[in-house]
């Protein structure tokens, strides 16, 4: 009675439009900004679902087919995730929306009963690219798991949504790899994803209780993404996410799409930007005005043994934890922290599915404390402060990357100038370094940074389709079918490896030493059965299509070039930039390629066999007989 | 510790009961009872959280030291020991030698050590250096070094050489432990020894008992040598291990101590060792059966039936058809038996991975759309919360999660399994549910063959 009268008088629409401004509510979502930063875009909010108030801006973990990682239910509430992301793509293979009806969704099949979120399948296409095919239809992939040809049209992906019964859908979205460098592509990709969102609002049977977000598209293209902005908006959907990005594309690219698509969203409603879970980029994004994000990250890195902390995150497996009864963080409450001491992480890390367990847990909870400090710093305004200070733990003793003062910049949060400049490199930040293939080229340095550079890359890589198969399937799988994959850097992580055991083999050795060689041992044995074999498998994939074709692949081409530098780089004490331009001179130089992989492999075939000699361990047959 | 028999059944076993544990002074531990199997100090798959959903944070654990000899100078920087070490302070650790999961190589040990396989290789351990890693873990009870290397079929002189050095250990162990500060309030367990040989085992427990041993250090025994571990030891019928057992704990071995033995024993050869006179076993049953993706389904409750086919014809068990198992109660799985014999073949060799007739095969895609639990009326937190549809989801799709809760459901099946066991020896009625088990395994293997038979006839 009271909003009839108001509406009567002329101030009233005026805090009518105030109102509407902060909040929005559909039948399936209602959305109310509790606070926002006086400075940036950050604002906190809550978000009502069907099955869950959630909290805003919050991280979504990734339960890729209906389970997270091998974590109960009440131990994924435990960690204080309000959201469980769902692949639809994994899903309708299998167990398949059949079953999801019979079952009554997923929610029942898989006993969560907080919210989910499924993405549309269409992400999957990036991976899948080489079997897909893109038509205004829909998606035409053959299965991985039976080679039959599929189509997955916006239809069929709401269908399976709907079944699957998540608080909130994603539209099927034209995905287009982000370093794609074509205008027109995106521009298609752009118009076609509207197509699809409206076939796909068509195709909704429960708008009352599934919430389908459109996705903006538009690449790094400004003028694209604003033509995909005003598209989108204008059908006024409950939330909106922010696509196509995260894909590998630079930093500096990255948060002004951003900031641009949060600029022209609706303020009255959720933005979603997929598959951001970096700390830094979710502060980042935070500050720009995002509020859900998701990634695979926090579970996967825990796969490699390695736990998330203020400056980045921990590798267990490194002998500076073997005698750390500490927890791994002494201010995080979660369960791993209240029990388990880094050093007995240590002893059962990537050996025991415990292990992973206990850092999945840990690694979720820690990206809910950090999103759970984020909403209190801007209930109570001081969320400049908190961005100052989360920055300052996180790049202690490093200079800040200039995307992150830059894009802070833009919404006026100020970064002091990190004044210890001198300290660069720290082992634990495998992440946000910019110059990681300098890394590489210190082979002799430090081995053990070398190994990180090896998981950061793989895990980096991001094998969906291996994810399940576990960490040791997914290297000699991804190493196999992933042409992408750049041997050299496995090569030059295992050679490391030897070279460290070598230095080690020459000096007289007393008790630790023997205890550290019998340790690298294992690490080459291990890194010999992971990386050997599929490496060369790859060298000689790589070096056969170059037989065959005149016309070489660019990217091969610099492959292998910088396979052979990498080997000149051993016995010369060059700077870097030296190196980088010895490859650019040979880059010139086709003829007699071939001739340069096969010595980078017989080098490493030798040095590899010198040092098994030396410490008396047999070389499997396979590496030594290599045939090219 | 203490060790106190209770009761000695008329229908076969015994009732005991296991107190004055070091890190637990309170608590009491009924016998026959299991130890929770451990790998890398936490129960195989399950957070120290997720074990207290099924087990007592009291029950006892089963650490092989194999698992932890790389690691002894952490545990003596840590100082509390390996349970506290693993996050499972509150529950009492038995430290026997060998893990019972892993098939132990064989022929590794000498006269220098026995031979433990890590993560890290091989390691050569010695009494010192066992005696080492023992004050490092602090166990409440643990076995003494031994060299149970011979395998069937062993030679005379190779059990002769693993009785002598076992001796050796054996010796060195006492007069180590009689001397150490810290091992004070641990239990030190003697190894029976002596292959498969019924004569080799008696002569080693009247060895045990002369003088040349000193007697008031041994607080219990371990029947080793029985096998050398891994998943084979399942096929160790009761007749198998019947006669040599009963030559090891014979007179004139002192019959007030507890004795255990370690390994993966099927259900009926757990009766019938407990019918001898067994009191402690481990879990390493349900940990293989989960690894190869099982639940187990087998009855064991004398006053309530759990399964359809209760009376039985026979006990023998030597006949059973390992591959019972298309789901006996699935409408698909007999449908499945309309296909002319010839599918027969391919599905069995499917079916070769598994199995037992102790448990169902949730890789079978009999599961695929089952919306009842593992087990009806299992009390487990598995199946009071999950379908079979969802565990055999997790299994194809290979997700972590599929051995957790396989592992918490067959881990509760066997801790109810073994309450079952004491209740049997106090009512006598220990046969029945030897008879229980048979029958029902036996039965379903009839039925099964009954279908096979009369779909065989139909298609001539």
């Amino acid at each position: 009675m009271a909003t009839a009268t108001a509406a009567s008088l002329p101030g009233a629409s005026v805090a009518a439009a105030a109102a509407v401004s902060s909040s929005s509510s559909s039948p399936a979502l209602s959305f109310r900004i509790l606070a926002e930063c006086s400075k940036s875009k950050a604002r906190t909010s809550l978000m009502k679902l069907p099955h869950y108030a959630v909290e805003l801006p919050m991280f979504m973990p990734v339960g890729t087919q209906g389970t997270l990682k091998g974590l109960l239910p009440e131990q994924v509430k435990g960690a204080k995730a309000q959201v469980i992301l769902g692949n639809t793509y994994h899903l309708g293979t299998r167990p398949g929306k059949d079953l999801f009806q019979d079952f009554g969704g997923l929610h029942k099949f898989m006993q969560w009963d907080r919210a989910l979120l499924t993405d549309s399948g269409g992400f999957q296409m990036v991976s899948l690219l080489d079997l897909a095919e893109i038509t205004e239809e829909g998606v035409k992939f053959r299965s991985p798991y039976d080679g039959s040809e599929c189509m997955l049209t916006p239809e069929e992906s709401i269908e399976i949504q709907n079944a699957i019964g998540a608080d909130i859908m994603m539209q099927l979205d034209d995905v287009v790899d982000v370093r794609e460098k074509d205008y027109e592509r995106f521009k298609t990709a752009a118009y076609r994803t509207t197509r699809w969102l409206d076939r796909c609002i068509k195709a909704n049977k429960n708008p009352d209780r599934q919430n389908l977000f459109p996705i903006i598209q538009g690449g790094l293209f400004p003028d694209l993404r604003k033509i995909s902005l005003e598209q989108q908006i204008a059908r006024d959907a409950p939330g909106y996410a922010i696509g196509g990005l995260s894909g590998g594309e630079a930093k500096e690219k990255f948060w002004p799409t951003v900031h641009l698509c949060t600029d022209h969203l609706p303020k009255n409603k959720p933005r979603y930007c997929m598959g951001v879970g970096f700390a830094v980029d979710l502060v980042v994004c935070c500050a720009l005005g995002v509020d859900m994000f998701d990634c695979v990250f926090p579970t996967r890195t825990a796969r490699f043994g390695c736990a998330l902390v203020d400056n980045g995150q921990i590798n267990l497996k490194a002998r500076d934890f073997a005698n750390d009864f500490r927890p791994i963080d002494e201010k995080c409450g979660c369960s791993t922290c209240r029990n388990y001491s880094r050093a007995y992480l240590h002893t059962i890390v990537t050996k025991e599915t415990v292990a992973c367990h206990l850092l999945s847990l840990h690694n979720v909870a820690y990206q809910m404390r950090l999103m759970q400090s984020i909403r209190d710093s801007i209930k109570k305004d001081c969320f400049a402060e908190f961005v100052e200070d989360f920055m300052a733990a996180y790049y202690k003793d490093q200079e800040y990357p200039q995307w992150v003062v830059d894009a802070l910049a833009a919404v006026k949060i100020t970064l002091k100038k990190n004044s210890s400049s001198g300290v660069t490199n720290k082992a634990s930040d495998i992440w946000d370094d910019q110059e990681s293939d300098e890394k590489l080229w210190n082979l002799r340095s430090g081995f053990d940074k070398l190994y990180l550079t090896g998981y950061r890359n793989a895990i980096l890589g991001d094998f969906e389709e291996e994810e399940a198969a576990g960490r040791i399937e997914g290297f000699e799988t991804a190493f196999q079918s992933q042409s992408k994959v750049n041997p050299t850097i496995y090569l030059s992580r295992l050679d490391g490896l030897l070279m460290a055991c070598l230095t080690k083999c020459k000096s007289n050795l007393n008790e630790e030493q023997k205890v550290e060689i019998r340790l690298i041992q294992n690490m080459i044995n291990h890194a010999l059965k992971l990386n050997f074999e599929p490496s060369k498998s790859i060298l000689e994939k790589v070096l056969k299509s170059n037989k065959q074709t005149e016309t070489r692949n660019e990217q091969e081409e610099v492959r292998l070039c910088s396979s052979e530098c990498f080997v000149d780089a051993k016995y010369s004490e060059d700077s870097t930039r030296d190196r980088y331009k010895s490859r650019d001179s040979k880059c010139g130089c086709t003829p007699g390629q071939t001739d340069n992989a096969e010595t980078c492999l017989n080098e490493i075939l030798s040095r590899t066999r010198a040092v098994c000699d030396s410490v008396g361990w047999k070389i499997p047959d396979f590496i030594l007989n290599h045939e090219l | 510790m203490k060790f106190a028999i209770e009761y000695i059944s008329k229908g076969g076993g015994r009732i005991g009961r296991l107190t004055g544990l070091q890190s637990q002074p309170g608590a009491v531990h009924e016998t026959p009872m299991v130890l929770v199997s451990t790998v890398g100090g936490s129960a195989p798959h399950l957070t120290q959280d997720v074990l207290h959903l099924v087990v007592d944070k009291d029950a006892p654990l089963h650490v092989p030291a194999q698992h932890f000899c790389d690691h002894v100078q952490v545990l003596q920087n840590y100082k509390k020991g390996v349970a506290h070490f693993s996050a499972l302070q509150g529950h009492s650790v038995c430290v026997s030698v060998q893990d019972a999961a892993k098939a132990t190589p064989q022929g590794y040990n000498h006269k220098k050590g026995v031979s433990l396989w890590t993560y890290g290789g091989r390691q050569i351990i010695t009494a010192d250096k066992y005696m080492d890693l023992m004050e490092a873990m602090q166990p409440d009870w643990y076995e003494a070094l031994n060299d149970a290397d011979p395998g069937i079929g062993s030679s005379k002189k190779r059990i002769l050489n693993s009785t002598t050095s076992s001796m050796e250990y054996l010796k060195q162990c006492i007069t180590l432990h009689k001397a150490s500060q810290k091992l004070k309030g641990s239990a030190l367990f003697a190894p029976l020894l002596g292959g498969r040989s019924e004569k080799a085992r008696n002569g080693w427990s009247k060895s045990l008992m002369s003088t040349t041993v000193d007697k008031s250090a041994i607080s219990g025994y371990t029947i080793v040598g029985l096998h050398t571990n891994g998943p084979e030891v399942e096929d160790l019928q009761p007749v198998n291990v019947s006669n040599i057992v009963k030559a090891s704990l014979q007179e004139p071995l002192a019959a007030e101590l507890p004795r255990q033995t370690a390994g993966m024993w099927n259900p009926l050869t757990v009766l019938q060792l407990a019918h001898l006179g067994v009191d402690i076993f481990d879990s390493t049953f349900p940990f293989l059966v989960t690894e190869r993706r099982g639940a187990l389904t087998f009855p064991f409750r004398l006053n309530r039936r759990q399964n359809d086919g209760a009376y039985s014809k026979g006990s023998c068990l030597e006949h059973q058809n390992k591959k019972l198992k298309v789901s006996e109660d699935s409408p698909k799985a007999k449908a499945e038996e309309e296909v002319p014999r010839q599918d027969n073949k391919i599905r069995e060799s499917e079916d070769e991975e598994l199995s037992s007739p102790y448990e169902i095969n949730m890789k079978n895609k009999s599961n695929v759309s089952l919306m009842k639990p593992l087990l009806e009326g299992c009390e487990c937190y598995t199946c009071k919360n999950f379908t079979r549809a969802y565990v055999h989801h997790l299994t194809i799709a290979n997700e972590l999660l599929a051995p957790v809760l396989l592992m918490m459901h067959n881990l509760h099946h066997w801790m109810d399994f073994f309450s079952s066991i004491r209740e049997a020896i106090k009512t006598d009625r220990l046969e029945d549910l030897q008879t229980l088990i048979t029958t029902s395994v036996f039965e379903s293997n009839e039925v099964q063959s009954l279908i096979l038979d009369s779909h065989g006839t139909n298609c001539v």
